[in-house]
């Protein structure tokens, strides 16, 4: 049980963090509309600012619950908005454009951070065979695997939305890259996750034949991360093989992020599973 | 033909065999899983033509070209591990609780379980359990779980098997696992004088656990209660036994006509017997599949 105080404190550090990427995606979307930069700069700082509260908060609550944030639903979501806002800072630190996905990117946060919130909030009893380093790494590379492919699903509706030529939605999306530099951009994504989710199934496996006896038995989950693998693993080839349409291929982001939303937040919590154990 | 094999596009379609298989594996209990075989074929002969014809001439970015070589190698290697591990692994296990004893060394305990199926990867290193120990400290907390096992008929070399001291077979591994439960036993005497006895098994670390009462219609709750005492506190549900009750080892309750008497607590871990030739292609193609990557990704910097 977590003392009252530190319940208190937990959540506003979590409704601080709600403030901050709300504040931020309604300054990127004023940026976007009105093309000012200054706007572009707070709703940035505001983001930096929510990911460290946010950060803090994951951290406070570890210490608390004695365990890392993958046991519960809440503790899940609310890990992995911080992952995905944490991929899109580091991806507009390199390129300063991918900054305009912060009208997709950081909305599809507040959404899972608003879940992660309403879901029960206790702490979770870790089981043994869980507390394994292997978990956390495992983990690790899961939740950089969901922050690279929502900041690519990001781009890529930024591209598809590009088709509404009149109207608000139009100047939203106008300070996106072009095209071929957002096709570019969410290779470069998809082949960061495609490695992230390699090194998530490699240490997986490795953890499962030490808590097992064994490193693969077919389960549901484990099957729908190798479904997400070959996906991304197909994503990487079709662009090298096929000149698809860039709209086509914005279309494929947008299947693998969905395909990934089921792999990584559906599956764990819904399939008959020998790992349902490990989430509540 | 050659263009045909070593073209990224039937990789593709390769992939999307993959996918539609593992989708259908996933939905489909009853997949027939040989059927992996097929676009593997293909995606060798594929790993195969994309390399020779892409590797050469090796002059330019050598360490890039090897690390790109070695990361689609290992996944290559990796996979037919897995194949090999899908067509000739075996494994089985069962719960081995503490102070057990097998006096039957004629006939082991594992072939009366699982019978022929054992057969062909054992019948000659067959082993036999003789007891199942464990190791406690000062406070009567379990330090470590043994078995003594004998490997073949009549031998009297015991080897304390533990989850560190797994016995090595010539075809596979027997291990402990490294966690155990708590097993409770539980006996129903009716007034009639019928008798039925069973075990309430609680996974590691677990406190609360359902149970049908053995003879019994009842539906009970046990909870394991103070360790000293070895106390337990039994509950029911509304409408059948509804009190809560504390119980030492021996000590029993009265539930209609029957009593039911809670005999004693112990732990049991899982004994395992794994058997899988593809474990060490599926580390070998992890290994090089991580070695491809750094030496790619360091070639990509080296150059930037």
């Amino acid at each position: 049980m977590m003392p009252v105080i530190a319940q208190h404190i937990l959540e506003l550090l979590l409704w601080i963090t709600v403030a901050c990427y709300a504040g931020a995606t309604v300054f990127f979307v004023f940026h976007s509309s009105f093309d000012r930069k200054k706007l572009a700069g707070a709703g940035w700082i505001l983001t930096i600012c929510g990911l460290l509260i946010h950060a803090i908060a994951i951290l406070f609550r570890w210490n608390l619950v004695g365990h890392g944030p993958y046991r519960t639903i809440h503790e899940i979501l609310v890990c992995d908005s911080a992952f995905i806002v944490g991929a899109f800072v580091l991806a507009g630190l390199q390129v300063e454009r991918l900054r305009a996905s912060g009208v997709v990117v950081l909305p599809l946060t507040l959404i899972m951070m608003g879940l992660g919130m309403l879901a029960p909030q206790a702490g979770a009893y870790l089981s043994p065979s869980l507390k394994s380093p292997w978990l956390v790494v495992h983990v690790l590379f899961a939740k950089m695997t969901v922050g690279c492919i929502v900041v690519a699903t990001g781009m890529a509706t930024g591209l598809l939305l590009r088709k509404i030529k009149s109207g608000r939605i139009a100047r939203l999306v106008g300070l996106f890259p072009e095209n071929q530099s957002i096709v570019d951009l969410c290779q470069k994504l998809f082949q960061v996750a495609f490695i992230f989710a390699s090194l998530m199934i490699i240490v997986g496996a490795i953890w499962a034949n030490d808590a097992w006896g064994r490193y693969w038995g077919w389960d549901p989950i484990e099957i729908w991360s190798l479904i997400v693998w070959v996906l991304y693993a197909f994503i990487l080839h079709v662009r090298l093989s096929w000149r698809l349409n860039e709209s086509v291929y914005a279309w494929f982001v947008v299947a693998a992020f969905v395909v990934s939303v089921v792999a990584f937040f559906l599956v764990p919590f819904g399939a008959e599973s020998i790992h349902s154990q490990y989430f509540e | 033909m050659i263009s045909f094999f070593s073209s990224t596009r039937l990789t593709s379609w390769l992939l999307v065999a993959f996918l539609f298989f593992f989708v259908a594996d996933w939905y489909w209990p009853a997949f027939p899983r040989w059927l992996y075989l097929l676009p593997a074929a293909f995606f060798y002969a594929n790993l195969l033509g994309c390399l020779v014809t892409r590797l050469f001439p090796m002059k330019k970015n050598l360490v890039g070209k090897v690390g790109l070589v070695a990361f689609h190698l290992g996944m290559g290697v990796a996979m037919a591990g897995g194949m090999v591990t899908a067509l000739y692994r075996f494994e089985g296990g069962f719960e081995v609780v503490e102070g057990q004893i097998f006096s039957d060394q004629a006939e082991s305990y594992l072939y009366r379980t699982y019978g022929p199926l054992w057969r062909p990867f054992f019948t000659d290193e067959a082993f036999f359990l003789k007891e199942i120990l464990v190791a406690r400290d000062g406070e009567g907390n379990i330090t470590a779980f043994d078995c003594l096992v004998a490997r073949t008929p009549g031998a009297e070399v015991f080897h304390r098997l533990a989850a560190n001291r797994p016995l090595s077979l010539s075809k596979g591994q027997v291990f402990l696992s490294k966690h155990f439960g708590t097993a409770l036993g539980f006996k129903a005497v009716r007034d009639d004088g019928a008798m039925n006895s069973g075990m309430v098994n609680f996974a590691p670390r677990q406190q609360k656990q359902t149970f049908t009462a053995p003879g019994l219609p009842y539906t009970l709750q046990v909870e394991l209660g103070d360790k000293a005492r070895q106390e337990i506190l039994l509950a029911g549900f509304p409408g059948h036994f509804t009190r809560k009750q504390a119980l030492i080892p021996g000590q029993g309750v009265r539930i209609g006509d029957t009593t039911l008497i809670y005999g004693k607590k112990a732990h049991w871990a899982g004994l395992m017997v794994v058997r899988d030739p593809g474990k060490p292609w599926v580390y070998a193609g992890f290994l090089l599949f991580s070695l491809g990557l750094l030496l790619y990704y360091s070639a990509k910097f080296t150059r930037q």
